[in-house]
This record gives C-alpha cells, structure tokens and sequence, in this order.
C-alpha cells in the first residue's frame, strides 16, 4: 500500500518554520555542495514519491518559484532538477480559500482530507510526500495520516515558531526506524506511528 | 576547565514533561542505565532547579527498585549537590546546598575549580538560563519515541535563537535517539 511521507527540517525545540513562517534559521539554500548529502537522501525519497502533498501557502510559494527557477541562470543545479521534477509530478494542494490552481499537473481538494488520503492509498502508485507547511503537516499529523516520519534536526533551538506538532489530543507512539548524520550537522530521526 | 553537561530526556516534540509532570514515558533499559552510570562517574557536582530537585529529593534516598544500578543510587546521594529555588529555605537531600539564585559569576568560579564535570538534570528552566549564558559545554538530549501533544517544553522562554554543533548521534536499542550537542563554534 502506498504511504504518507513526512519529510520536514525541524529545529531542537521541535519548531518547523519561525513565527512568521521564516527559514532563515537553516543554512543557504543556494549552497549545492553544503546539501550535497541531504539531497542525495532526498532524490532517493522522491524515486518512491508520485505523488506531492502540498499545504495553500506553500503551493502558493512553490508555483511562482519552481517554474521560473527552472528559466533563471542562477539556479544551482539541484533546483534545476527539482524544478523539472516539480513540474512533471502530479500534486495536490489541500486548501478551503483557493477557488483553482493553475500549476500543470495539480489538483485542488478542498475538503475531507482523510477520505482523499485513503482513497488515494487504495489506489496503485507510489508513496505520497509531505514536505512542506507547518499547517498541512499539523493536519496531517492530527488526523493519524502520517505513515512515515523523516524529521531532519537542525542543530538550533529557535524558542518560538511553527510547531510541527500541535493541537494534539493524544499521545503518538512512534517506532524508531533508523538515524544517520548529515552534513551540515543535521541529525536525521526516522519514524512510523505503532 | 569542569565542564557542565545536560542530560535530559525528551519528548519529539521537545516536551520535557507531560501537563502535569508525567515522566511514564521515559524509557528505562539497560542500555539508558549503563549510559547513565558511566555519565554520573564523570560527575563531581549535580545542579537542580526546584521542580527537579523535589522529584529527585522524594526518590533517590530510598529508592530500591531493582532497575536502578548501586553505583547510580550511591552516586546521586553522596555527591555535592546545589538546588537554585527562591523560595527553598533548606534542602534535605544529604550533600545538597540551597542556592536562592543562579549567577553567571558563581558558576563560572565553579567551573574554574578543580573537580570532576559538572551535570544538570531536568531543570529546564536552569538550561534555558546556562544556556542563554553560554554556560553549558555539552547537551545530551535524549529523544524518546513518542509525540505528548502537550507538555512542560525542553527548551522554554528563549528570546533569542540559539545554535549548537552536532556533536554526536546515536541510537538505542529501546528507540531511543541521543543528540549530543556543544555550543556552536564562535564564527
């Protein structure tokens, strides 16, 4: 069956975006060689993805900047690809205000979430990837959707923001799958829910 | 130069505590012991803040369980131990101090003396304080498998963001992951 993937850089203090949504606290995305590891392992994830879950805010950010990076001289190589490869994979941008979206290969829900994630997993394909959006990762979270944790820890503690868990009313029981260290001192934590 | 060294247990989701100060969910092994007892033979001094202190104070005196190691139960007991708490007026715990508040001056003169490292356990307001000073040389986080949804923060009132250097990861059998951090290097 095909999973849920969370994939999100959170802070010690378990915050996954400053108050107003700042990534100022993660080194320079314009820095191949710094990410070099982290995109390996990402690339990896993304050959068992078809599928891209996507939060209205970060839709909104992903469709103005992905297809014209993919035009821009200044893109490093990395964002070429994910250009390319954001623009070729099916998404869907979960979202009550947005009326349409114009992005090639996205579809809008708007609502029932839930029912959506499990019709989709019933269907033949590949694993569905959340990687994006404080607010849609703690729906997801709320609604027991997520199937895969990948949690990437930066090494600071940011004492305010975005949680990435929140509004919970239950304990979630997870069972570690693995750790690993990346450059730059980024501790990997991979769980799934008991 | 002793260094000050953290060792706490967290929730995922960066609680220390439950609401009510719910620790059922720490895990307790083997391994967690053996780590804790070579930890606490490097130490030559335990800090508290008052919460802490009053859990640790009600329970290593007599504690006798089966799962605590000798040398653990000895060692909490026997050595010097300061607790931070205005509102304290004695402590009965053998070997401890009461200290109405911590002062950066103090714990620097503490750090210059001779002696073995220096360990806080719990005591989160006591880290978020040593931390804002750059007091604290090496934070062993221990992340437990499990997501509180609410809780007593690891990490509370910081107005500034603070980074670390990864220092080590490590797994445990139990699933428990150690994050070993030291201030980040000066840039």
């Amino acid at each position: 069956m095909r999973k849920v993937i969370l994939s999100m850089m959170m802070s010690l203090d378990g915050f996954v975006a400053g108050p107003n949504d700042e990534m100022d606290w993660l080194p320079p995305f314009n820095d191949d060689a710094l990410w070099e590891d982290i995109h390996k392992k990402m690339w990896e994830n993304l050959r068992t993805v078809d599928t891209l879950l996507l939060g209205r805010a970060t839709y909104q950010i992903w469709e103005k900047y992905w297809p014209a990076a993919a035009k821009n001289p200044a893109s490093t190589k990395n964002d070429l690809e994910f250009s390319r490869y954001a623009d070729e994979t099916q998404k869907i941008v979960f979202s009550r205000t947005l009326d349409k979206v114009d992005w090639k290969n996205t579809r809008l829900v708007k609502d029932n979430i839930a029912e959506e994630i499990s019709k989709l997993k019933a269907q033949p394909g590949k694993n569905l990837a959340l990687s994006g959006g404080a607010g849609i990762a703690q729906t997801f979270i709320r609604l027991g959707l997520i199937d895969d944790y990948q949690l990437l820890v930066q090494p600071v503690i940011l004492g305010r923001g975005k949680p990435l868990f929140k509004g919970l009313e239950n304990r979630i029981k997870l069972k570690l799958v693995g750790t690993r260290t990346f450059r730059p001192e980024v501790a990997a934590l991979q769980y799934r829910p008991l | 130069m002793r260094k000050i060294i953290v060792s706490n247990y967290m929730s995922l989701d960066s609680f220390l505590a439950g609401p009510d100060g719910e620790i059922d969910w720490f895990v307790w092994d083997d391994e967690m012991a053996q780590y804790s007892k070579d930890l606490i033979g490097s130490i030559g001094t335990i800090l508290f803040g008052r919460v802490t202190y009053e859990l640790m104070a009600a329970y290593w005196p007599t504690a006798s369980s089966p799962a605590d190691d000798p040398a653990i139960i000895s060692a909490m007991n026997d050595l010097p131990k300061i607790v931070y708490s205005r509102t304290l007026d004695k402590a009965d715990w053998k070997n401890t101090t009461v200290a109405k508040e911590a002062r950066k001056e103090d714990i620097l003169d503490m750090k210059r003396q001779p002696g073995k490292d220096i360990v806080i356990y719990g005591s989160s307001s006591l880290v978020s304080q040593f931390t804002q000073w750059g007091l604290i040389d090496d934070y062993r986080i221990f992340v437990n498998p499990v997501v509180l949804g609410k809780g007593k923060p690891e990490f509370p009132g910081f107005m500034d963001t603070v980074k670390l250097g990864l220092l080590e990861t490590r797994a445990f059998k139990s699933g428990v992951v150690l994050l070993r951090y030291q201030p980040a290097p000066a840039k």
